[in-house]
């Protein structure tokens, strides 16, 4: 059955981790916080490493339905992005964007999609500007997809691709909340097991 | 009554009538039913890759098609079912994002259809309906009583098999 031996980062990798994503985190707050004029709060990231079939749980649930904005990163850092919103954040996400009335979205329109997507780009870029900054690789975000469906079916796929090599996962999540809670939502970042060992090594905290 | 068994992803569960089985969420991963109508025992498995060639690690049979099968067939002859009265429904294998494909998989849902197609036939056993392919996650569940299977989608709403 399945290998219940998760790997195990040592207190000073997960400080460093945290300490990284949190600056990742701060530069994305600000980008999204001028993006929308509106302050936007992002918490200190959580660092799970979890057998894949539980990541769906660490992410509000499978059938938790949410608007899901997915980025694959290639490089020296392999990974995936996902950005969720639930539904009536995304669609005041869309009203502010758009300076309409909160309240006025109730169906996702073509406009509205793709101002989902370039908030998950903007957003994506700054978290990964600083983190590329920090641990000196190159970083290169695909362009975002957007879907609105189950959680647990829009990233069913990223385990998949991460079940080729590996049981686990390592989620990086960080939730943000825009000041009057109208919007709010979680940041995932699953790097690839591989380009996890990158980011340790060039930070110096590399397992002996 | 009781609750239906869950069925989570890389898993696969067997019983007989009148429980049910149910798995969530199914993006590009396949689920594959099976149903013996006279014995009324049935089988489903949450399957992510089409065969152990895809993976480094192959401890679990529930994780491929080409595993899924044979082990759920087993597990049912041990309750009493039979091949011969033995029939498949399969579920899932979406594409969720348009113009994303995992390398070097390509369009996995599309081959983890095709994949629990293969290991059925291989062990002749006919598929009685599909509800695969498309861009929308599904939910499923599977009356043992009677072989029905409902496919939940925020897209579709319910769709009985």
């Amino acid at each position: 059955m399945v290998d219940k031996e998760l790997p195990k980062l040592s207190l000073k990798q997960l400080d460093a981790l945290k300490e990284i994503s949190s600056i990742g985190a701060g530069n994305a707050a600000t980008a999204f916080s001028q993006m929308l004029n509106r302050s936007v709060m992002m918490t200190v990231p959580s660092i799970h490493i979890v057998s894949i079939n539980d990541v769906p749980q660490y992410m509000g649930g499978p059938e938790t339905l949410v608007a899901g904005v997915y980025t694959r990163l290639l490089g020296d850092v392999f990974g995936s992005v996902l950005l969720t919103f639930p539904r009536e954040s995304a669609f005041a996400l869309t009203d502010i964007l758009m300076g309409k009335k909160i309240g006025t979205t109730k169906i996702l329109t073509g406009m509205g999609r793709s101002l989902l997507k370039e908030t998950g780009m903007i957003v994506t870029g700054s978290f990964l500007t600083a983190l590329s900054k920090m641990v000196n690789t190159t970083i290169i975000p695909r362009v975002p997809t957007l879907t609105l469906d189950m959680v647990g079916a829009i990233i069913d796929f990223i385990l998949i691709d991460l079940s080729q090599e590996v049981e686990f996962a390592i989620v990086i999540e960080i939730r943000f909340e825009e000041k009057d809670s109208h919007v709010s939502g979680h940041f995932f970042l699953l790097p690839n097991p591989d380009s996890l060992k990158i980011i340790l090594k060039v930070i110096g905290v590399e397992n002996d | 009554m009781d609750d239906p068994i869950k069925v989570g992803i890389a898993d696969l569960k067997v019983s007989t009538a009148p429980n049910k089985i149910v798995t969530n969420a199914l993006g590009s991963c396949v689920a594959i039913v099976l149903y013996d109508a006279v014995h009324r025992i049935g089988g489903l498995a949450h399957i992510m890759l089409p065969s152990t060639a895809f993976s480094k690690i192959r401890s679990n049979p529930a994780k491929f098609a080409d595993t899924a099968v044979p082990e759920m067939i087993s597990m049912m002859k041990q309750l009493g079912a039979t091949k011969t009265t033995t029939s498949a429904k399969i579920i899932g294998g979406a594409q969720m994002f348009a113009n994303v494909l995992v390398e070097p998989l390509g369009n996995i849902g599309q081959r983890n259809v095709q994949a629990a197609k293969e290991a059925l036939a291989k062990e002749s056993i006919n598929i009685v309906a599909e509800d695969t392919g498309g861009d929308c996650g599904k939910s499923v569940e599977v009356n043992l009583e009677n072989g029905e299977v409902t496919v939940r989608s925020i897209k579709y709403g319910i769709n009985k098999l």
